[in-house]
């Protein structure tokens, strides 16, 4: 009788077998965003940290190992920390609140198919895509005491000039409304497609059920645009928590220190008072809260989807 | 699948560039001006020498560019062509950026042989040993070509580092037209500051407010603006005192103590009235535009002659009139502005030191006060210069050399300058003054204590 052998197949190598062949590509498409992330992002914060143990500025190089001094200088020693925290945190305060209202009223104007509604979206989104520099720039002349074109407006109604940048009172709000100006678009594309996602079946049940535009408003689109709404509000955090050109370009953190937020500590103590160290230490803390605010914010709003 | 492992296959390749791209060697300079070659009157060339490139990092000036351009060819021929084989690389930035570039530069170990740095900042950069220390290849009659503010500024802890490449001095500028409009009659001699003194009825006077809205449409004095850098607004300051004492001198000898100079009494009863001059009397606006005088928004300013330049440029039609700049008792004009720095990183510093001494010599002079027009560093030079001779520049320069004294000197002048700036803003929007002054010179002298090691 004859015996037949069956060559045995040969066994996969790893790269051939399906599963692992379809994260290995998957790895590559992801290749550039990583390199981006890792090149751009967390080399520099482990450097960063790094940085923040030594006293080190740009011309001077690494002097001595201070260990965590810089930490505690910033945590006990330096008022201007505490003074950048509060004005940062009243900026955020005054900013994310405004923002977020105004974008949800922009994109449930903005939403409706209507003719020209296409102009009106684009117009709400030019001044996202200017440049910020030239928008503090061309601000700043606008809101000059002496000649700007907004005291000019008021002296019409007979109000009288104010100073918006040079009053300690005035400045940070002076600012928090140019930047809303310029970052409100932003958040009202998110939730104009937000809107748009939402089916239109349950707004026409609702209207034979009885409900008025109010109750629509907050009892279908509100809930529904949860996602979004998380979305605009927890990026509309963290930007303004690292708010910057605006600073930079008009008021220097000053009058006093009235504007001086702690992003732009920061870069003084990197740039100007020649504390690379102490700048990193900063900027460390600075992530640190942030990463808790926006932990907090996540967990605050999130909720199962519809 | 084919189709997946293409696009995977075309982002390993975008993956792979990415990293090259970031190990790359710095970008080019912005500007290299390529140096002429006037072969017809090109002397015969020594010995064929390896040709030397230095690399300057400096101010992005179109007037300068031309200015060095001319030079660099000169530097050339001279001695029979001994440098003929020198040519330089001109890393231009605009002026915002320069201090950030020499920054960068250092801390990424980029090989730089020449910097241009601003008189007050060649303390901070010798005691960062960014500069060269060329004391000892420098003759006393090589360093008697420039004015003793110049050796001041360029010198630090008794060694010199850094060889000026102009001067500075302030005027008190006014609109002519305006001034006659009022009634005026003035000479050239400086008015004085305080509620008693001669300027406050002047500018008093000269501003105007035709509606009476309150905000002036023309104020009657400003400082050119529109930042408030010390190198014009603490001048106010250090008049009150006389020379020798702590508010005339500024800061410490040691250039790190400031409590005690900054904040004296004579100083806040200067900088209090610098502070009514907006908020109460109203003759100084609180945000100028640039270029108020010029462009009609006061009716005098505090600034350089440089001002000149762009009334030339800009404003030919106006009338303008000079007098010497205000003051409390002591009279006082601001000096300094760029120095030429060999980089401590140089390979080539023999050439770098022969451009260096071209460029600062007399000879080297005239090629920047061909284009800038700018007051020289150079006492001989200055003295043949016919603009200097004749109203209104020659305020300027008797001003300069009556009463000119360096801004302050301290290792720490970025930041002090920086705090300074902060000061005035506070100053200006109506803070408390003594509250202020004593904050201010604290901080200031926190910043500079790093110094002291």
């Amino acid at each position: 009788m004859a015996i037949t052998t069956v060559a045995r197949p040969k066994p996969l190598r790893w790269w051939q077998k399906h599963r692992n062949r379809v994260m290995l590509i998957g790895l590559l498409f992801v290749l550039p965003a990583l390199v981006n992330f890792m090149v751009f992002r967390y080399i520099p914060i482990i450097g960063s940290a790094w940085y923040s143990l030594w006293d080190y500025s740009l011309l001077g190089g690494f002097r001595e190992f201070v260990g965590i001094d810089n930490y505690v200088r910033a945590l006990t020693r330096d008022s201007s920390v505490l003074n950048g925290f509060l004005v940062t945190l009243s900026f955020v305060v005054l900013k994310v609140p405004l923002q977020v209202t105004l974008a949800l009223l922009l994109a449930a104007f903005a939403s409706q198919e209507r003719r020209g509604m296409g102009v009106i979206r684009a117009l709400i989104f030019i001044p996202v895509v200017t440049s910020f520099i030239v928008v503090a720039i061309v601000w700043g002349m606008l809101l000059n005491r002496d000649i700007g074109l907004a005291n000019s407006i008021l002296q019409t109604f007979g109000l009288p000039r104010q100073s918006f940048l040079t009053s300690q009172t005035n400045a940070l709000p002076s600012i928090v409304a140019i930047a809303l100006w310029k970052d409100v678009g932003y958040s009202v594309i998110i939730l104009v497609a937000g809107l748009k996602g939402i089916p239109v079946m349950f707004y026409e049940a609702a209207t034979i059920d009885g409900a008025n535009s109010w109750q629509r408003f907050t009892r279908i689109t509100i809930p529904l645009l949860r996602r979004a709404l998380t979305f605009v509000i927890v990026t509309t955090t963290l930007f303004s928590f690292q708010v910057f050109i605006p600073i930079y370009a008009l008021t220097s953190g000053g009058p006093g220190q009235a504007t001086n937020v702690i992003v732009h500590y920061v870069y003084q103590q990197a740039f100007v008072y020649s504390d690379m160290g102490y700048a990193s230490a900063l900027s460390i803390l600075l992530m640190a809260i942030l990463f808790v605010v926006s932990a907090v914010q996540l967990r605050l709003l999130r909720r199962g989807d519809w | 699948m084919t189709r997946l492992w293409t696009f995977a296959g075309i982002g390993a390749v975008i993956g792979t560039i990415m990293l090259a791209a970031c190990g790359s060697a710095p970008a080019a300079p912005t500007q290299a001006p390529a140096a002429p070659n006037p072969a017809a009157t090109k002397p015969p060339a020594p010995a064929a020498k390896t040709p030397v490139t230095l690399r300057f990092l400096k101010i992005a000036d179109e007037l300068e560019a031309k200015a060095f351009t001319e030079m660099l060819a000169a530097f050339q021929k001279i001695d029979g062509g001994k440098w003929s084989y020198v040519n330089i690389e001109f890393d231009a930035k605009p002026f915002a950026e320069l201090f950030p570039a020499i920054q960068k530069s250092v801390a990424t170990g980029q090989v730089t042989d020449l910097i241009q740095s601003d008189g007050p900042n060649v303390k901070n950069f010798a005691y960062n040993k960014l500069l060269r220390d060329v004391t000892d290849n420098y003759t006393p009659a090589e360093m008697a070509q420039w004015s003793p503010q110049s050796i001041v500024e360029g010198t630090y802890k008794g060694r010199f580092y850094g060889p000026p490449q102009n001067q500075s001095c302030q005027a008190l500028w006014y609109n002519q037209e305006m001034v006659d409009a009022a009634g005026l009659k003035l000479d050239t001699k400086g008015l004085t500051y305080g509620p008693n003194g001669t300027g406050l009825p002047i500018w008093q006077k000269l501003t105007v407010d035709k509606n009476g809205d309150g905000t002036p449409e023309v104020y009657g004095f400003q400082n050119s603006g529109p930042n408030w850098s010390d190198y014009l607004n603490r001048i106010i300051a250090r008049t009150n005192g006389k020379p020798g004492d702590p508010t005339y001198e500024g800061v410490s000898p040691d250039g790190l103590k400031f409590k005690g100079f900054f904040d004296t009494d004579k100083a806040n009863e200067a900088f209090q009235f610098d502070q009514d001059l907006f908020t109460k009397y109203k003759v100084r606006s609180t945000q100028p535009p640039a270029n108020a005088m010029l462009a009609g928004f006061s009716a005098m300013a505090v600034s350089q002659d440089l001002l000149l330049g762009t009334l030339k440029n800009q404003f030919p039609n106006f009338k303008i009139g000079a007098m010497e700049p205000p003051y409390w008792v002591t009279p006082m004009c601001h000096t300094g502005s760029w120095h030429y720095g060999i980089s401590s990183s140089t390979k080539s510093f023999d050439e770098a030191l022969a451009f260096v001494k071209y460029a600062s010599s007399d000879e080297g002079a005239a090629f920047i006060w061909k284009y800038k027009n700018q007051l020289p560093a150079n006492v001989k030079f200055t003295a043949t210069l016919q603009e200097y001779k004749s109203y209104p520049r020659n305020i300027t320069v008797d001003n300069f050399t009556k009463y000119g004294k360096p801004r302050i000197e301290t290792p720490a002048y970025t930041e002090y300058s920086a705090l300074f700036n902060e000061f005035y803003g506070a100053l200006v929007s109506g803070g408390n003054v003594t509250d202020l002054t004593k904050q201010y010179a604290q901080r200031m002298e926190d910043v500079a204590a790093k110094y002291a090691r």
